[in-house]
């Protein structure tokens, strides 16, 4: 691979290390999310969450990841090749971190597998079993998260689109939308279907109640260092995966902080007309679901496309946990799919319109989101459903709940 | 003696109806090369995609929470 400038691999490295802010705010917030009894464990399984996929994408994920021109396995169909996973030896064997971009993609990718994999832990509210999620999140960052990063970011068929069949600039994913954080909701999806409603919350069907989050300040503070490590993960992705120069960060920070203010003073205005007052968890969900969406965004687009998004986000993730509890019957306290699904989606599909991608990025971004709903969901549920039902039980009983404080 | 199984057969048509949504969404991308015939089957297979979300939510079969 072509080496990074100096002031460019400086840049990287630093950003990289910004990165655990993002993790710390997740957390954080979760912790924050959940009830006051399971708090405590929340935050030691985030940190657990971390370290197995950490050791799990250093064995097995970044091989199957891969980086644009590495090696990888293709599979010939019609006149056009489906590169569709990474063929790099395992345990990061073959990797030197001489500057060049492989070696910065490894470190970036090594966090923001933590990051998609703490959304289904902190989605769970404390009833995951901690083994059952170490399991999950072991075949999440070893295989489903670099599969699909591979078609992404790997040089794969998604990112080919534009190339084999003419559509924009094939799937567009700079900050991790897609990648990040839709595949980590439909972790948190398929395992909340798996794990039923919290003792005491409807399972027919019924409104389920929104949780109150029990500590506040935890929220908040989740949602400012979140904000940090956002900043570090769009910044990174620009230069990683967008190819933008180090100049070019600033409208990047502008955009994720347009985007998640407006979204944040949506989700304010919306609870002052429904509840009379500001909601602290209600607005938390905005600022994050804002900060999603801007990973979409916050590379291609102006500033003002980026409030736009936003706003649209602001009005998408309240709408989306309450349709989300009534219909799909889903105990999601943290509003994880929303935060992170629907407000991702509508960012990566938001991108193909609002950008100045060539013409066909409409299409191009609907095919990745058409994959990540009509493939990846079957693939992510179909894999935790056999470890729920043949291999490790997923779901604390309300005496070991209890315990687990 | 008649043993009656408590399998839903509609379990398996939300996962299938994805998959089918996502194979009408790459046939399109190959089959079509004027961008409105893709739009027009890229649209159908999310339509196909989310007619398959709504089985998926209603016949997926018990959580893991009542066997604990």
């Amino acid at each position: 691979m072509i080496p990074l400038s100096d002031s460019a691999s400086v840049l990287c490295v630093l950003l990289i290390f910004a990165l655990p802010f993002a993790l710390a705010g997740l957390a954080l917030a979760y912790a924050g999310f959940s009830s006051s009894r399971s708090a405590s464990q929340m935050l030691l399984g985030s940190l657990c969450i971390a370290a197995v996929a950490a050791i799990l994408y250093y064995a097995f994920g970044f091989a199957w990841q891969c980086y644009p021109g590495g090696p990888s396995y293709t599979l010939p169909l019609g006149s056009t090749s489906w590169d569709w996973i990474g063929a790099q030896k395992f345990f990061l064997r073959g990797l030197d971190f001489n500057g060049t971009a492989d070696g910065f993609i490894a470190g970036y990718q090594i966090f923001a597998v933590g990051i998609a994999a703490l959304i289904p832990w902190g989605a769970s509210g404390g009833r995951w079993r901690l083994r059952a999620a170490a399991v999950s999140t072991a075949v999440l960052a070893g295989f489903v998260y670099p599969l699909f990063a591979h078609w992404v970011w790997g040089g794969g068929w998604l990112a080919h689109l534009g190339v084999a069949f003419n559509l924009g600039g094939g799937f567009v994913d700079p900050g991790g939308a897609a990648t990040i954080q839709v595949i980590g909701a439909l972790s948190a999806l398929s395992v909340l279907w798996l794990l039923g409603s919290s003792a005491g919350k409807s399972s027919t069907g019924e409104p389920n109640d929104f949780i109150s989050p029990h500590q506040e300040i935890f929220v908040i503070a989740g949602c400012i260092l979140a904000f940090i490590g956002w900043l570090a993960l769009n910044s990174l992705g620009a230069v990683l995966n967008a190819s933008l120069t180090s100049v070019s960060l600033v409208p990047v920070a502008i955009d994720t902080l347009l985007c998640a203010s407006a979204s944040l003073l949506v989700t304010l205005f919306i609870s002052q007309i429904f509840f009379g007052k500001p909601d602290i968890a209600l607005c938390a969900k905005g600022w994050l679901a804002g900060l999603v969406a801007s990973s979409a965004v916050a590379a291609y687009v102006t500033p003002s496309s980026a409030l736009f998004v936003g706003i649209v986000a602001g009005v998408l993730v309240p709408l989306a946990q309450w349709l989300l509890s009534v219909f799909f019957d889903l105990d999601d306290p943290s509003g994880a799919v929303a935060v992170h699904g629907v407000s991702g989606l509508w960012g990566l599909f938001a991108l193909g319109f609002l950008s100045k991608l060539p013409k066909g990025q409409v299409l191009a971004q609907l095919v990745g989101i058409g994959t990540l709903i009509g493939l990846m969901l079957p693939i992510i549920y179909g894999i935790n459903w056999l470890l729920a039902h043949k291999v490790i039980r997923f779901r604390l009983d309300s005496e070991e709940q209890s315990r687990a404080t | 003696m008649r043993v009656e199984l408590e399998v839903d057969p509609w379990k398996f048509a939300g996962p299938c109806l994805l998959l089918a949504g996502w194979l009408i969404l790459i046939a399109a991308i190959v089959i079509f090369s004027s961008q409105g015939g893709r739009a027009v089957f890229v649209i159908l297979g999310l339509l196909v995609e989310m007619v398959g979300l709504v089985f998926f939510v209603r016949h997926r079969g018990s959580s893991t929470g009542a066997r604990s």
